[in-house]
């Protein structure tokens, strides 16, 4: 029987399929990675409002997110909800009646506090997360309350809109 | 007995379709995660803190001079909101942004202008914010809420 030699192994061009799918594969996984990491506090079962115009903000390292509702009408006053992301855990604020206080908190986060080493924070932010059919009577003590912490930076969130032909 | 084997039928399959499904699936994927987490949201900056309407407290320093402000009332009616600015009233945020754009092109240093929206208590905030997208188009870029007209 005669023997064939083996032919001869010619290497063909690399096969780029797997190396693709295993990137796609990694980018999916740290951009899921990177969403689930990031908490801003913020209450996406609220309705927000509607607008044309708006920026897009990136950096919310220097901002707290307030989810305001309307509440209760008490003896005081109308009574806004309000949840904020506070030291790590979801908290609800109260203007007046017990509870942790929204104006004594916004004025820790921007004027600091000297007994705990935490200095003032001129850049501090709030971003308001309001419900869109809420009435101002609800709005406006959350606004007093960041007017008298001394907080300049305030945003709404909006829903971005097109504008209409 | 010279043996032959079958004669080995060959189908051409043509070119292997398994990756390029693959990588297909895997980009599907890629772009419905990048749409799902596309902001449809953005903000409207305010940089004028609220004024509260009220009497004493700290004197203004000697040589302040107080900012030119553009107040637009802000009141229900009926389902909808009407909108006093000077002595119109505008209930189409068409229209009021038209207006507005106008009454910009008159001031001198528009950009020193304090827009302050002042409105009732009952006014919802959807309506509010209508008001003050209406005032970014028409390029105020100082625009802050009011209370003057919280207990009217």
């Amino acid at each position: 029987m005669r023997r064939r030699p083996m032919p001869p192994v010619r290497e063909g061009t690399v096969n780029v399929t797997p190396l693709i799918d295993i990137v796609m594969c990694m980018i999916i996984f740290f951009m899921l990675v990177a969403k689930i990491g990031v908490n801003t506090g913020s209450d996406t079962t609220i309705k927000v409002p509607d607008s044309l115009l708006g920026r897009d903000l990136s950096d919310f390292n220097n901002t707290l997110y307030l989810n305001v509702r309307a509440g209760p009408t008490t003896p005081q006053g109308p009574e806004p909800l309000i949840t904020a992301l506070v030291a790590g855990q979801m908290t609800e604020l109260h203007l007046r009646s017990g509870g942790d206080n929204l104006v004594d908190t916004l004025k820790y986060l921007r004027q600091g506090d000297p007994s705990r080493n935490l200095p003032p924070n001129a850049n501090f932010g709030v971003i308001i997360r309001g419900e869109a059919d809420m009435t101002y009577q609800y709005l406006a003590p959350v606004l007093l309350a960041c007017t008298e912490a001394g907080v300049r930076n305030v945003s709404f969130v909006t829903n971005k809109i097109e504008r209409p032909e | 007995m010279k043996l032959r084997g079958a004669k080995q039928i060959h189908y051409d399959a043509g070119p292997n379709m398994i990756p390029l499904v693959d990588v297909v699936m895997v980009i599907l994927i890629f772009l419905m995660m990048t749409g799902s987490f596309g902001a449809a949201e953005h903000f409207m900056v305010s940089n004028v803190p609220t004024s509260a309407k009220g009497m004493g407290g700290t004197p203004p320093p000697p040589n302040w001079v107080p900012p030119t402000e553009l107040s637009l009332r802000v009141e229900p009616v009926g389902g909808n909101y009407v909108v006093a600015v000077g002595d119109r009233r505008i209930s189409d945020p068409a229209v009021l942004a038209q207006t507005l754009a106008a009454m910009h092109a008159q001031f001198p240093d528009p950009d020193a202008v304090q827009v302050i929206i002042n409105p009732t208590r009952d006014v919802e905030y959807k309506y509010l914010i209508q008001v003050y997208d209406a005032a970014m188009s028409a390029r105020f870029t100082k625009i802050g809420f009011g209370t003057a007209g919280l207990y009217r």
